[in-house]
């Protein structure tokens, strides 16, 4: 036969996949992941996307066009008619992705001389981007030039434009004006920069903190250890601070080549030690989930529920995608996502360079998240140790039977 | 005298599969106590449980004194257990092996490098030390995981099949050490085994474990005079099949050669107070009955005799048989899902 071995070893391959029931599920699972995920992120349209508006134009198309943001479910308009100082420190602040700026000609641009003013910069409609969000500010853009045009062909304008000039309604050009909040030449690896670095964490915790500890399991190095008068916590916790120790130093070397590339980076003492306070309990959120994974779960498995909790934590945590391009229902995972606040808290110190005070709520959460897994991680430490399986479900309890 | 391990009526299942029944253990100070018995036969299991490493389903378990469910600690504090699979650091040197669980079974900071010297030199691996244990034979990875039993200066050794896998030179040079350990230490010491000779010949006294029960406890010679007697053995040449089994088993026991007669496949077993008297006679008496034999030989009882006595199979076959080697592998597993 040809391929005669090859063919004995795929057999045996496909065996084994067959009876392990956790690959088995993670690999139909995953697919299914991607699917709801990357489908539903890469849709194309936002929704809800918070922006203000700061309309100084008293004429009736800046009202129809301030009605036509406002119908618009792309955006969620959070704040009207504030300063423009104001709404520059929201965007800051990440309260807003943007704010829309109606100058006080921009209806007389519309009408022809003599009743109007020629079209110039000054009566363009200014739309302000945070464009550290690359994504959400270029779809600003066009949601604003959408509403223009629907605001150019509303026949309430061509009222307006025919009672004041008693000429037939003629659109003429009118454009929007794109302004970057952060006029530093942003390119898109700058807005990825910190969801790398949180990718990093993660994808480094899942693995250095819960690999060794099924290492030494499958060899029975564990019960060694066992068997000491030590404390279990204190073998726990020794295992957490190795993990928590190789993450730490890969994110530093993550950040390092950042700089070396010239990422756009805001490098100031005190955000290097958020950074890396932020960095410290991302990784032990994902290394309590790693070790809790890795008291029960052989190593194969391990690999493959890696994987599965990888993807849907990196994807559903706005690193990649902005959270206003997922669909309601998948928006409220992303809030649950310990990463989302992460890479929220990292880009704002990293590339807007925001006060700390203002992103203390995002280590808040990350550190309430880390304590919970870290609890979580324990007590599967303790439940395996008694000898207790941790049960999913209720299994009737069998009859004894001797060996003989 | 008290007894420096103690078990009392002890179980353990694992899903509804009993790997440890009602098992009564009680051994000494200072002496070398075997558990003998075929793969499968709950070994493993039964030192886990004296090493605090399983909860017994029921029954108690004394080590040193303490309870080691609810006084596990200080049972830790008082053992040390050298396990049946190698369980070292191959990325490590011995020196840095034994520093962990120096610090793990918290001997004080200035004891543990002079410590960590005395039981290298004790198990003489001290110029390989700075080795990584990759480099390290088998023999020497047992020795060196004896060495780390022996760090907390325990109470107690525990060695779960300690020459597995070892040639017999080797086998040879560790119970020497173990036996200094003994005289040297007054080391009580608790080993598992299913090697024949090594439980008759190494231990102060042997219980014969099988399928999760103790079949019998005592010293080896004490336990081979029980079974009482020499044995000849001799097989039978069956010319055209003249004799079936049965047939074979009267006229021998007719001869009255023997105070006992067994036999399987025409290997004949006769029971006889002394062989070497025997022997001349029983050549004669078979002659002259015709019966014509193929070999004879005498010999004073093994335990493997006295574990057929009991269990009705030899531990060598034991060995061979598919099922309990299903059984052994179904417990090695279980044993393995609960760390």
């Amino acid at each position: 036969m040809v391929l005669r071995a090859s063919h004995a070893i795929w057999k045996r391959e496909m065996r084994k996949w067959r009876r392990s029931k956790v690959q088995l599920a993670s690999s139909l699972l995953l697919p299914v992941l991607f699917l709801v995920v990357i489908g539903n992120a890469y849709s194309g349209s936002f929704s809800s996307v918070p922006i203000a508006v700061i309309n100084l134009d008293t004429g009736t198309p800046a009202h129809v066009f301030n009605e036509a943001l406002s119908n618009s479910t792309s955006l969620s308009i959070v704040s009207a008619n504030i300063s423009v100082e104001d709404a520059q420190k929201m965007i800051d602040d990440g309260q807003i992705a943007g704010f829309i700026l109606i100058p006080a000609n921009f209806s007389m641009s519309l009408l022809p001389l003599p009743w109007g003013v020629i079209p110039s910069e000054s009566t363009k409609i200014n739309v302000t981007v945070d464009n550290t969000n690359q994504m959400i500010s270029q779809a600003l853009a066009g949601i604003a030039a959408q509403s223009l045009n629907v605001t150019v062909h509303d026949s309430r304008v061509a009222a307006w434009f025919t009672n004041i000039t008693s000429l037939p309604y003629r659109t003429g050009g009118s454009y929007i004006n794109s302004v970057d909040r952060y006029s530093t030449g942003f390119q898109f690896i700058d807005f990825l920069a910190p969801g790398i670095l949180a990718m990093t964490i993660l994808f480094t915790s899942l693995f250095a903190a819960g690999m060794p500890v099924i290492l030494d399991r499958e060899i029975g190095y564990f019960d060694m250890l066992l068997t000491t008068p030590s404390k279990r916590s204190e073998i726990v916790l020794g295992f957490t601070a190795a993990g928590v120790t190789k993450v730490v130093a890969q994110a530093t070397f993550v950040l390092v080549i950042a700089i070396i590339l010239g990422i756009h980076m805001a490098l100031n003492p005190l955000s290097i030690v958020y950074i890396f306070v932020l960095t410290i309990l991302l990784a032990l959120v994902f290394v309590g989930i790693s070790i809790a994974l890795s008291v029960k779960i052989e190593l194969t498995a391990f690999q493959f529920v890696n994987g599965l909790i990888n993807f849907p934590v990196f994807f559903l945590s706005g690193a990649f995608y902005p959270v206003e391009s997922l669909p309601i229902w998948l928006r409220n995972i992303v809030y649950l996502n310990p990463m989302t606040y992460a890479v929220d808290g990292l880009r704002s110190v990293m590339i807007k360079g925001t006060s700390l005070f203002l992103v203390l709520p995002d280590v808040i959460v990350i550190a309430v998240f880390a304590l919970l897994t870290q609890i979580l991680g324990n007590l599967a430490f303790y439940l395996a140790l008694s000898g207790r399986k941790i049960k999913l479900f209720r299994r009737d309890k069998p009859k004894i039977n001797t060996l003989a | 005298m008290t007894a420096m391990v103690e078990t009392i009526d002890i179980v353990k299942e694992f899903d509804g599969l009993r790997a440890v029944d009602r098992v009564n253990l009680s051994v000494e100070k200072g002496e070398i106590f075997g558990l003998l018995g075929p793969n499968g036969a709950g070994k493993s299991t039964t030192i886990k449980m004296l090493v605090t490493l399983l909860k017994p389903t029921s029954g108690k378990t004394l080590v040193a004194g303490y309870d080691a469910v609810s006084q596990a600690d200080e049972v830790r504090k008082r053992i040390g257990y050298v396990p049946q699979e190698s369980a070292l650091d191959a990325r490590l040197t011995a020196t840095e092996n034994l520093e962990l669980f120096a610090e793990l079974y918290g001997l004080s900071k200035s004891d543990i490098k002079r410590r960590i010297q005395e039981v290298l030199e004790l198990v003489e691996l001290d110029k390989r030390k700075d080795d990584l244990v990759a480099h390290y034979s088998g023999g020497m990875k047992r020795r060196l995981e004896i060495a780390r039993g022996l760090l907390p200066s325990p109470e107690v050794l525990f060695l779960d099949e300690p020459t597995l896998g070892l040639d017999p030179q080797t086998r040879r040079v560790v119970w020497d050490f173990i036996h200094r350990l003994q005289k040297e230490w007054k080391l009580t010491i608790l080993a598992t085994t299913h090697y024949l000779e090594e439980a008759e010949n190494e231990m102060s006294r042997v219980a014969i474990i099988d399928k999760g029960r103790i079949m019998t406890m005592g010293k080896p010679s004490d336990l081979k005079a029980e079974y009482g007697q020499d044995l000849i053995e001799l097989s039978v040449d069956y010319p055209d099949g003249i004799y079936t089994e049965e047939h074979l088993r009267e006229k021998l026991e007719q001869m009255q050669m023997a105070n006992e007669v067994s036999i399987r496949a025409f290997e004949v077993k006769l029971s006889v107070a002394d062989g070497k008297k025997a022997l001349p006679s029983i050549i004669h008496k078979m002659e002259d009955a015709g019966i014509r034999m193929n070999t004879i030989s005498v010999r004073t009882p093994s335990l493997d005799d006295v574990f057929i006595k009991y269990t009705g199979r030899g531990i060598r076959e034991e060995e061979g048989s598919a099922e309990t080697k299903k059984q052994a592998a179904k417990l090695i597993g279980r044993m393995r899902s609960r760390i």
